[in-house]
């Protein structure tokens, strides 16, 4: 297990390289140079002189090899430069905003498998009963709908109508609520059906017929057998939808004007402002891969075979 | 013996039984319900109190980027700082800061107004005001075009300075709040001290920017003690926060919240009564193919005159915007609009004119002249794509009454639309909307974005210069102090501009919009431009 983890570590360079260098290269192919983006919004008219040198102070006039050598140089001793348009270093910029995209996030994760869970169990033990046909409907509907739309009608509900939350706070704890349930809506739909149909296949499966069959306790098999191998493969997909919790936070984000990283992100690729996408997508990396290396581990401790696969694969 | 089939034996539904399933799924079903409840009990509150006013914003644009300039210059402006000289309502310079001016060539003489403090007790005199200018420098803008070497403070309340500009209305550059008062000594960067009503308490980025009265302030002092900007970057959630009271007033608002404004309740819809921004199409005059079709001076008119600006006006803003027939406004520097022909509502004169121009209808309607089809590109760009919904629309629907086929773009993203389309020149009409209220001097607008000479010809304009006749009007606009002689070419080159050239299409004036609870009085009509919200009185 310990070589299974040092050889995923060693492999985490080689990503962010590759990683940093796709990112590079798609951000600066994209259509608008952040020099003059910035002149422009800045309120005044500039001559080409003071344009020039304002790209040269921005380091915007080297080629793009010399820009990327720059910024690698600086990004491994944990420097992430400078934001173009606010003149903040990147990397406080985006850790100051990241707590509260994890913590939408987390809360979001947390609300989803504290649904996913019982309703895929309850629509897995009677299929086709009224639970599971009122769940197959409502994952339709919530996996169809955008998140935004939902945002702005449990704002109605809750905040306009019910006046239990408020419309956009960040101060109180009940504040993340709505945006959080907001961004596990679509998420517990789909993830509650999948697990239905993980939940099902193994109910269906010889070893728990042949528990039950020996007598055992119904409790015992269900949770120490079914439950246990049922989540086993689950934990791939919330990992995955973990990331994906992260990173779709932005129209959340916008709607509960949450100030969270995934904004940030989304103003600096409208602002060509490099170094902050860059390193966004940096750290971005750092977390899903850090999130697969957890789920993985995870699977192996659940999952005898995948750990024996594991310590083979060391051998 | 054959065995029974096992399902007979062991039915997993049996899982579900009491003695199994249940206990441990009601439980954790109900958790799932109260979990967040339990968690999180603190119940939901309502906006400030009376000493406080909340006004909603759109996105936070500030940035504390020294060559960016903008934290609390930028809309909303919050009055930490004031411009150095203000704008009358007519947008001519009147004194402020600066007390008196005088001229010889481009050397300035300003004379500052004495008795006014910075909210850090120090009082404002010469050398702050040339310490107040070198900031303003950082930012690169050719706006003040300063030379650094001149600044001479001839005593405490007196300094010269001399300019690069030609242009005899410098100081009205100086009504820009780009252009304030900084106390020098200060992080004017993460805590302007200033000179306005209102003094900094806090910002946190993308949240909100609080301010405090300044009850020092020497002109008349603001009705509320603490002003927060809280910043809200969708339209429909800073609606809702004002239909929940948790804002007293709604600083951006576009077309489509109006629309959504529920009827009742008591909720002011308040706009100024003179339109400070004007929107227009920005025709592609000298563009290459395929976006070469509106050189032909005849199609852009018959394009003008098959728009109806009166209908635009009633569907999407209320009646509340008025047909324009001039980019600057009928009261700006009281030019009027009678000096221009404008463009009216005729699409028979414009489908005539295709006809003379040999543009003949096609089987579907679209015109069609050497075979080649009467189809345009509009593209309607940032900033405001989102907020002109559903202009290209129905600019789209009326030319096509006359046979032209639009093509429609919309783009929320200043590098896409400038990096794309603008610059490059690839459509045939921009659908633009600006203040006009830029208007720092009379001509600053027409100079900046129609003059071959500008710092801006080189960009996406130069698809629109209308040529030296236009040039020279504001050349000798700008050299001169007779504002009946400004008047006079201010006029000639709206005239060349739209009537002659028609490489502008001006379709509306129109204002802008805030939303304000009933408890609210708030005067929309700011002097000279400048929002001023925290001088709203809530009761």
């Amino acid at each position: 297990m310990t070589g299974y983890l040092i050889r995923r570590l060693l492999w985490l360079p080689p990503t962010l390289f590759g990683l940093s260098l796709i990112c590079f290269a798609l951000l600066h192919l994209a259509p608008g140079d952040p020099g003059e983006l910035l002149l422009r919004q800045s309120g005044g008219p500039s001559s080409a002189e003071s344009a020039a040198q304002f790209k040269a102070e921005m380091g915007l006039d080297k080629s793009l090899l010399q820009r990327y050598r720059l910024w690698l140089g600086r990004a491994v001793r944990l420097d992430l430069g400078e934001s173009f348009t606010t003149g903040e270093p990147v990397r406080d910029q985006i850790l100051s905003r990241m707590p509260a995209t994890i913590k939408l996030a987390l809360t979001a994760f947390g609300l989803m498998l504290a649904a996913t869970i019982p309703i895929g169990l309850l629509s897995a033990l009677r299929p086709q009963g009224w639970l599971d046909q009122g769940s197959r409907l409502l994952a339709v509907v919530f996996a169809s709908l955008p998140n935004y739309w939902f945002g702005l009608l449990l704002m109605f509900l809750f905040a306009r109508y019910w006046q239990i939350f408020n419309i956009v706070g960040h101060d109180r704890p009940a504040d993340i609520i709505l945006p959080a349930l907001t961004l596990a809506l679509g998420m517990t739909a789909v993830q509650s059906r999948l697990a239905r149909e993980r939940f099902l296949a193994v109910l269906s499966e010889d070893y728990i017929r042949t528990a039950l069959a020996k007598g055992l306790n119904r409790r015992q098999v269900f949770i120490r057998h079914a439950l246990k191998n049922a989540l086993a493969p689950l934990l791939h997909l919330w990992g995955a939808s973990f990331g994906y919790l992260l990173g779709g936070s932005i129209l959340v984000e916008t709607v509960f004007a949450w100030p969270g990283a995934a904004r940030l992100a989304v103003d600096a690729v409208l602002n060509r402002d490099y170094p902050v996408v860059q390193g966004y997508v940096i750290l971005m990396a750092l977390i899903f891969v850090g999130v697969n290396l957890a789920v993985d581990l995870g699977h192996a401790l659940l999952d005898p075979r995948i750990r024996q696969s594991l310590v083979a694969g060391e051998k | 013996m054959k065995a029974a089939p096992l399902e007979h034996t062991v039915s997993l539904r049996g899982l579900f039984s009491p003695d199994c399933g249940r206990p441990l799924v009601r439980p954790l079903l109900v958790a799932t319900l109260i979990l967040p409840f339990l968690l999180f009990p603190a119940p939901g509150t309502r906006a400030g109190d009376d000493s406080t006013l909340v006004v909603a914003c759109g996105a936070d644009r500030y940035s504390k980027a020294r060559h960016y300039l903008s934290f609390a210059k930028m809309s909303p402006y919050v009055w930490i700082t004031e411009p150095l000289v203000f704008r009358g309502d007519d947008y001519k310079p009147k004194p402020g800061l600066i007390e008196s001016w005088e001229r010889e060539g481009r050397t300035y003489r300003l004379h500052v107004r004495k008795g006014v403090f910075f909210h850090n007790g120090r009082e404002l005199d010469a050398e702050a005001v040339v310490h107040s200018l070198k900031i303003n420098a950082l930012n690169r803008s050719e706006t003040l075009r300063i030379d650094p070497e001149s600044y001479r403070i001839l005593d405490k309340y007196t300094l010269e300075l001399t300019t690069a500009h030609t242009t005899r209305h410098f100081v009205g550059f100086m009504s820009h709040p780009f252009i304030s008062a900084y106390a020098p000594d200060t992080d004017f960067i993460n805590h302007p001290v200033g000179t306005g009503p209102f003094m900094f308490k806090a910002y946190q980025r993308d949240r909100f920017i609080e301010v405090v009265r300044n009850d020092n302030y020497w002109r008349e002092k603001p009705p509320n003690k603490r002003v927060v900007y809280r910043f809200m970057p969708d339209p429909q959630t800073r609606l809702m926060a004002l239909l929940n009271g948790e804002c007293d007033i709604v600083a951006a608002v576009d077309a489509q919240m109006l629309a959504a404004l529920p009827k009742g309740g008591g909720f002011k819809v308040l706009t100024p009564e003179k339109p400070r921004s004007y929107i227009c199409l920005t025709v592609n005059i000298h563009g290459d193919p395929p976006f070469d079709l509106l050189g032909d001076l005849e199609v852009r008119r018959a394009l003008a005159f098959a728009i109806d600006r009166k209908m635009m006006a009633q569907a999407v803003f209320m009646d509340k915007a008025r047909p324009a027939k001039s980019i600057l406004a009928p009261w700006f520097w009281d030019q009027g609009d009678d000096f221009l022909e404008g463009y009216g509502h005729q699409p028979s004169k414009a489908k005539q004119m295709l006809e003379a121009a040999g543009w003949r209808p096609g089987p579907d309607g679209i015109r069609v002249k050497d075979g080649r089809r009467l189809r345009l590109r509009l593209v309607s760009g940032w900033p405001t794509a989102s907020a002109l919904k559903p202009l290209p629309e129905m600019i789209q629907q009326m030319v096509r009454e006359v046979g032209i086929d639009l093509e429609l773009i919309q783009i929320d993203d200043d590098g896409v639309y400038y990096g794309n389309y603008m610059a490059p020149g690839q459509a045939d009409l921009f659908l633009e909307k600006a203040g006009n209220s830029g208007g720092l001097t009379p001509t600053w607008l027409l100079y900046m974005l129609y003059h071959s000479k500008s710092p801006w010809a080189d960009s996406g304009y130069r698809w629109t210069l209308p040529g030296q006749e236009f040039d020279d009007h504001i050349d000798q606009a700008q050299a001169t102090d007779d504002p009946a002689e400004i008047l006079l070419h201010l006029r000639g080159a709206q005239k060349v501009l739209i009537d002659q050239v028609c490489s502008v299409i001006p379709l509306l004036h129109a204002p802008n919009y805030y939303l304000a609870r009933p408890n609210v009085e708030y005067d929309p009509e700011p002097a000279g431009g400048y929002e001023g919200f925290g001088y709203a009185v809530k009761h």
